[in-house]
């Protein structure tokens, strides 16, 4: 059998949505995909699942074509191989649990004995094997969450998509399922591309991030690429990074909108990003003596506490995130509308090409 | 404070002049009959065969119903087509039409000189007024559109992405239908299969009309209530009664469970 690889371009108009995404994936990969709200996430899923037909590219899948409007070629869903999961387990309450599961088989024609069987199996994978019987009403969140996911893994499909599978989830129950099916997802060999806005989903689960805005990819790759060097202010914010754009002005100064930026060591080329850890940004009530070279005037506006740390949202020449102790927080007596210096060395500021 | 006992009272006077008006009736039938003749007027040779065939042509229309109204009713819950919404206006008019221009309207299109009804007796020789069949065709013709307005209404309230992910999961359209639609939508099938019986059940003004009063044959209970009330008031009123107390042990039945 040929490799089940993905080869997409997906392009189409919905609405003010124009989506024009290159997707490309491996057996095994698991792909996240992150974007803000309306930015095309969903739609792209539905194109790979066939709820809505291109309007112009393709998808091939394992080397026959999926939607190709260009020739007119066409897989309805059922004809495709696909698995969903949604932030709803939509599990069909009419059906026991074993049922759900082995609905998919029972439509590719399997008879009820060997697709219960399979049923079964999955369900035990997912630490369900006592739950076979009962109604879906009957299960917790995660439960229902996981039934949802064995149902989809249960037609062994070349791709595996999951729409926000653990957003409706409580906290506690969320980190859970999102463990379990970190375990179920390494041991699938299709490819699962999971669409979702909660950077922990994808930084624990996926080996490849996509960032999509406004219908187009703005940034691929691992997870550790993403984090070293995000490419626009949405995904450093993903990453929790400050990030700004800047002009070199020397080697080691950039120039960000009229104010100039310090670091070690600029890159060759005029556009340059900057990135700067929250944790590396100081906070003072007055301006520090002999200060680092990177110190602006800033004012407090939202402060958030997880934790023993703040983050605090500043206003200056350019907006900051700074993440400071609880203990700065009461010695600073930190309140929205305040005007601070802040602070940064030149070593904790990176700049990459843009 | 007395402008509120004031409103109050201006409330509860025709509110219960309103309960008055419905349960005055429905207590006179029960004061009028003759209880302990009971069983004879029942057993008497007017009243058994009108009971048979209410039976019989209310149970024939109810399994038309489900199977012309539900696949009917999904299609006009999922449709997108622009003319939809007409269509789901014209199976509405029979809902307000009066029985008997329905009945009129069956005679013009299934009567021995009918649009249909002409060439029907002409290439297969079948006469369908003044029949069992026509009494059936009546009551379908009014008891359709309240079975499908049900299930069309609990149809739309079902979630879509369940269509889409049964077809990711393999299910055809039909398949879905079969085994997701309908079950999920099972008290709206119930609800709407309890309307249309009873509608085919009360079925007067079309059936008169198209299918005519012959006893035995398409005198259904209503028309023989009608006809006995002149001649043999006690039989009305015992048909009545039993009338009355199916309609109320259905809507029991199915209030507990389905009917909201």
């Amino acid at each position: 059998m040929a490799a089940l690889s993905l080869d997409a371009d997906l392009r189409l108009t919905r609405g003010l949505l124009r989506l024009d995404v290159g997707l490309s994936a491996q057996p095994g990969q698991i792909m996240a995909v992150l974007g803000p709200n309306g930015s095309g996430k969903t739609t792209l899923l539905h194109t790979l699942a066939g709820l809505i037909r291109l309007q112009h590219g393709q998808i091939q899948v394992a080397g026959s074509v999926w939607d190709k409007p260009a020739e007119n070629l066409w897989r309805t869903p059922e004809q495709r191989r696909t698995g969903l999961v949604l932030a709803d387990h939509l599990l069909f309450p009419h059906l026991s649990v074993i049922d759900n599961v082995g609905f998919g088989q029972r439509s590719r024609g399997v008879s009820r004995a060997h697709a219960r069987a399979r049923a079964r199996l999955e369900l035990e994978a997912l630490g369900l094997g006592d739950r076979l019987d009962v109604r879906p009403r009957e299960l917790s969140s995660g439960q229902a969450q996981r039934v949802a996911l064995a149902r989809a893994l249960a037609t062994d499909p070349a791709l595996l998509l999951l729409d926000e599978p653990l957003s409706a989830l409580d906290p506690t129950t969320r980190a859970q399922t999102r463990a379990d099916l970190g375990v179920r997802l390494r041991a699938f060999d299709g490819i699962t591309i999971l669409v979702t806005h909660d950077p922990l989903d994808a930084l624990s689960l996926a080996d490849r991030l996509l960032f999509i805005e406004a219908g187009r990819l703005v940034q691929e790759g691992t997870p550790q690429e993403v984090i070293a060097r995000p490419r626009d202010a949405y995904v450093a914010h993903v990453v929790g990074l400050n990030f700004l754009r800047g002009q070199r002005v020397s080697g080691q100064e950039v120039d960000v909108g009229g104010t100039t930026v310090v670091t070690p060591e600029v890159p060759g080329g005029a556009a340059v990003c900057v990135t700067i850890a929250p944790s590396a940004v100081a906070l003072y009530r007055a301006r520090p003596y002999g200060s680092p070279r990177n110190t602006w005037p800033v004012t407090v506006g939202d402060i958030q506490l997880i934790g023993q740390t703040a983050r605090v949202s500043l206003a200056g020449p350019f907006p900051l995130v700074a993440e400071v102790t609880i203990a700065a927080v009461a010695d600073l007596r930190l309140g929205a509308g305040q005007e601070l210096w802040a602070t940064v060395k030149a070593t904790e500021v990176h700049a990459y090409p843009a | 404070m007395r402008s509120v006992r004031w409103a109050r009272t201006g409330l509860f006077i025709p509110a219960w002049i309103g309960i008055a008006v419905l349960l005055v009736p429905m207590v006179a039938l029960l004061l009028k009959a003759d209880w302990a003749g009971m069983p004879d007027q029942l057993a008497k040779p007017s009243v058994v065969p009108a009971l048979r065939l209410s039976l019989m042509t209310t149970s024939s229309t109810l399994v038309i119903c489900a199977l012309l109204g539900t696949p009917l009713a999904w299609l006009l819950a999922r449709s997108t087509h622009r003319l939809t919404p007409w269509l789901r206006a014209l199976v509405t008019v029979p809902l307000v039409l009066p029985p008997v221009v329905g009945g009129v309207a069956l005679l013009m299109a299934y009567g021995r000189e009918g649009v249909v009804g002409r060439t029907l007796l002409e290439v297969a020789g079948w006469s369908i007024p003044f029949t069992p069949v026509a009494v059936v065709f009546a009551e379908t013709f009014v008891a359709l559109p309240f079975y499908v307005l049900a299930v069309e209404g609990s149809m739309r309230g079902l979630d879509r992405r369940y269509d889409g992910l049964a077809a990711t999961l393999g299910a055809s359209p039909w398949r879905t239908f079969r085994t997701v639609v309908v079950p999920m939508v099972a008290p709206g099938i119930a609800s709407g299969s309890a309307l249309a019986w009873a509608r085919a059940l009360g079925e007067f003004g079309a059936t008169i009309t198209f299918a005519g009063n012959f006893p035995g044959r398409t005198q259904t209970a209503p028309l023989a209530v009608y006809v006995a009330l002149e001649s043999d008031p006690q039989a009305a009123i015992a048909l009545s009664l039993v009338m009355l107390l199916v309609s109320i042990v259905i809507l029991g039945l199915l209030r507990g469970r389905w009917l909201r």
